[in-house]
């Protein structure tokens, strides 16, 4: 590259930098029309642009920048005041620079386009005959007799003859105010971001080798080395801290652009908003503002076409004409929240259940579950959208699952609240950097493992005595039964095909989410929680699916990074099961209905939906009291009644099955399992032989009913299995309703 | 090609060599990670100073026996195709100048040996076998 080249580039990054805040300062002056420091800060822009292009001979450019220079100046001195159509012609100014600036980067020359038609638009606000042009109000000492620049277009001059003093008053740089400088001087280098990586790495390096050192220097305690140790390890923490922060960038870099593309959302869709930003300077990782552009994109789109009302409606609906939008980032608990709220019409959650019903992602079972939190959320499944006819900008139902799926492939979240008639708020968690992460620490044959903290819920470490209580084998897959939540649980050695440890009988495990999955990862320990430095895994392990990447811990060892949704896929678990792949509806979200699979103690089939079972619970035989019809225990302060699956559903395959009898609950260990199920009049225990499984309920209809407290057979994994119509079980047991 | 100065090093029976100049440095006892579920080639992976370094078993990628637990290794460090590998021999060798053009690699030797081996080169009565480093190093392509 030329030295002419390197200048010309050098011009072309400032300059779009300085069209970046042109866009910001003029919106915000739309909204202050008067504030003089904005509007210095905008004429000084613009006027460092038309002085480069001049510089560089980019005369036609210089033109342009030279005609909204005027403009401001005369803005600035107060000849003429901001309004909404100025501001659109100065926006318009802006895009006609970028586009040139573009055209700079590609071919190197600025092209033949005159701007007339941006530069005619310029002018017509000029005051070109008004009373100002006789009494410039702008302070004298501003004004110098500066030459015009150097290559005004044709039209230009004739204008300038016809009000030379309001030029005069413009066109020179003023001597401007000594602070108001110092606020916009910026000191910053470029540095490329591998530089920054390696210095990183070598940091790492550091702190492992200075960690090293200072064990060496505890022998003796109070040796020469122990205080110049100590002041090596404080020195590289710090520089530590430096380089990590050193690769952060305010946020505001990618929401800051909104504010113009608010504003002209809003106008072109003759809406007005205000949008308020806060916590523009919050620092994050390069890689996180990129994977934050475009979620937040969406949903400053959508709170401007969807959310907010027509200035008409919304001053009849008692708001003021103006709608609000603001976006709010903080630090929250190592992570960077953005909050995306509007003061529109809010989100009508029975349209979206309906949407729901109507497309398939939802049973109309489901929605009658569904708290209002929930249907909400339902926005983030495919397909939906609350707008009633597509437009140009958003509506067609894409975007908000991209949305939720985007962030969530960087470790973040999204979570929404919303009133019908006040607003919504969206509310936006991403991790502060992609290349540190915490990360637990597992043991497992003997090496290290580390899970993305991000996935853990909890750490469960099971005595040698509890375990045979609360681990249920199914198919020979062992699920833990965790407060009344049936948790599958993978073994990390097995899945890995290590060799397993031997254990004493006690349980370690990790329970995660990921991809709407939650299960448990048996480990042999868990260690520390800690936060490392992602390398990826080199080529020739990358194609593993169980491993994310590969960190250096504090000791300088290695432990490879879990990816629990890779684990999850390997192992099959939590995923619809294989077997009833061939009826699953295709487009079927992960936390669709399940049904619990149970045997009765005669070993018949039953399945209940997943979501009537509140917990499963282990009574001791002694505690089953027995009321007249129906056997009950104690249960959470009140009375659960036990309705017997062996009893009212005896296996038609079994002539003796017992009739209904009631208070027949016949085991021989000394406790019973029961499932206990929310029904229409209130909860009830279902007295089981043995938990079985979970699986995806298949939506092939199943045979008509046949029995009474059945709503239809069905065959899953190969068995006839009778589906539980639970109330009608209630109903004929007359267990009544516990107080 | 003549006069190409090699680091030589065993692999089971076998004397291998490879040019000096893809030898960036000898390591002898790194903690390896092993990386479950890899192709079996893959010893495992270590830390060099900051880089994560990828193990490549020669033994197993020329598909020779396993050696024996405890045995001497070496880790020859060969950056490839702009990744950290080592390659883990049995022990090193000598450094010396191989003269003259290379024979042939006789077709009766192993086809996962002759993907790997370049050349032969007689060396005091026993046989060299110049290796492809780069070749070598790629886990699960024999």
């Amino acid at each position: 590259m030329s030295e002419d080249d390197e200048i010309v580039q050098a011009f072309l990054e400032e300059s779009r930098e300085n069209l970046d805040r042109l866009d910001r300062d003029l919106v915000a002056l739309e909204a202050t029309p008067g504030d003089p420091e904005l509007l210095a800060s905008v004429f000084r822009t613009v006027h460092t642009i038309k002085g480069t292009c001049g510089f560089l001979g980019f005369s036609r450019l210089e033109s342009l920048a030279h005609v909204g220079e005027s403009l401001l100046g005369a803005l600035r001195d107060g000849e003429l005041a901001m309004d909404a159509a100025i501001t659109t012609s100065l926006l318009q100014l802006i895009d006609a620079l970028r586009a040139a600036m573009d055209r700079i980067q590609s071919t190197g020359a600025e092209g033949g386009d005159e701007h007339s038609d941006v530069i005619a638009d310029l002018k017509r606000h000029l005051p070109a005959n008004g009373p100002q042009q006789a009494t410039p109000t702008a302070d004298p000492v501003r004004v110098e007799p500066v030459p015009e620049s150097p290559h005004p277009a044709p039209s230009d001059a004739v204008a300038e003859e016809d009000r030379p003093p309001a030029d005069q008053v413009n066109s020179p740089i003023a001597p401007e105010p000594v602070p108001a400088l110092a606020s916009t001087v910026e000191t910053s280098v470029r540095i490329d971001v591998t530089v920054l990586d390696r210095l990183l790495d070598l940091v790492g390096e550091l702190v492992l080798a200075s960690s090293q050192v200072n064990e060496l220097a505890k022998d003796p305690p109070d040796g020469p080395l122990a205080v110049p140790c100590r002041q090596l390890r404080l020195v590289t923490d710090e520089l530590q801290d430096c380089v990590m922060e050193a690769r952060l960038q305010p946020v505001g870099l990618v929401i800051g652009k909104f504010r113009r593309i608010a504003r002209d959302l809003a106008t072109s869709m003759g809406k007005q908003v205000v949008v308020e930003f806060e916590g523009e300077d919050v620092g994050v990782d390069k890689a996180v503002n990129e994977a934050l552009k475009d979620p937040l994109l969406h949903l400053v789109r959508n709170a401007i076409d969807h959310g907010l009302e027509s200035p008409t409606d919304r001053v009849a609906a008692g708001k003021p004409a103006h709608g609000r939008l603001a976006i709010r980032t903080s630090h929250e608990n190592g992570r960077v929240q953005v909050e995306v709220s509007d003061d529109g019409r809010g989100i009508d959650a029975a349209r979206l259940v309906e949407q729901a019903i109507s497309i398939g992602t939802l049973t109309v079972e489901e929605a009658n579950e569904l708290t209002r939190a929930e249907s909400l959320r339902l926005i983030f499944r495919p397909g939906l959208t609350t707008k009633e006819e597509v437009s140009n900008i958003s509506g067609r139902g894409v975007g908000m699952d991209a949305v939720q799926s985007g962030l969530e492939s960087v470790g973040g979240s999204i979570d929404i609240t919303s009133e019908p008639g006040t607003g919504t708020i969206f509310k936006i968690a991403v991790p502060l950097t992609l290349s540190i992460m915490p990360v637990l620490i597992t043991k497992c044959a003997g090496q290290r493992y580390a899970i993305p903290q991000v996935d853990v819920e909890e750490v469960v470490h099971l005595g040698a005595e509890e375990v045979p209580a609360s681990i249920n084998h199914i198919h020979g897959a062992r699920i833990q039964n965790l407060r009344g939540q049936l948790l599958p649980l993978l073994d990390l050695a097995g899945e890995l095909g290590v060799p397993s440890t031997p254990s004493d009988g006690s349980l370690d495990f990790v329970v995660v989410e990921t991809d709407g999955r939650r299960f448990g990862i048996v480990v042999d320990s868990v260690g520390d929680a800690v936060g490392t430095v992602v390398k990826p895994l080199p080529p020739a392990t990358r194609s593993i699916p169980v491993f994310g990447g590969v960190t250096i811990l504090g000791d300088g060892g290695l432990s490879l990074i879990l990816d629990t949704g890779g684990l999850a896929t390997a192992s099959g678990i939590g995923s619809p099961v294989k077997k009833q792949a061939s009826t699953m509806p295709s487009p079927r979200p992960a936390d669709a209905t399940s049904v619990l699979l149970v045997t009765s103690a005669n070993g018949a089939h039953f399945a209940v939906h997943l979501a009537l079972v509140d917990r499963l619970e282990h009574f001791p035989r002694a505690s089953i009291e027995h009321t007249g019809r129906v056997d009950v225990v104690q249960y959470r302060d009140g009375i659960l009644p036990l309705i017997s699956l062996a009893d009212v559903l005896p296996d038609q395959q079994l002539p003796n099955g017992t009739e209904l009898t009631g208070g027949s609950i016949t085991h021989d260990t000394e406790s019973i399992q029961a499932v206990v199920c929310d029904s229409a009049s209130g909860l009830v225990g279902l007295v089981v032989g043995s938990i079985e499984d979970i699986v995806p309920e298949p939506t092939a209809v199943g045979q008509p009913v046949s029995r009474r407290g059945v709503s239809s057979s069905l065959i899953l994994n190969e068995r006839v299995t009778e589906l539980l119509d639970i109330d009608a079980l209630v109903a004929d047991a007359s267990v009544g309703v516990p107080a | 090609m003549t006069d190409l100065r090699v680091a030589t090093f065993r692999a089971g029976d076998l004397l291998l060599a490879v040019d000096i100049n893809r030898v960036q440095e000898v390591v002898h006892s790194p903690s390896i990670t092993p990386v479950p579920l890899a192709d079996p080639c893959v010893t495992g992976l270590f830390n060099l100073r900051g880089q994560i370094v990828t193990a490549i078993d020669a033994r197993r990628r020329l598909g020779l026996p396993e050696r024996s637990p405890g045995e001497r290794i070496a880790n020859f460090i060969i950056p490839s195709h702009g990744t950290p590998m080592s390659l883990v021999v049995d022990c090193e060798g000598d450094v010396i100048d191989v003269e003259g053009d290379p024979l042939e690699v006789p077709q009766t030797v192993d086809r996962a040996i002759r993907s790997i081996v370049t050349g032969v080169h007689e060396l005091d009565g026993s046989l060299v076998l110049l290796i492809d480093a780069d070749h070598m190093l790629v886990a699960g392509a024999g």
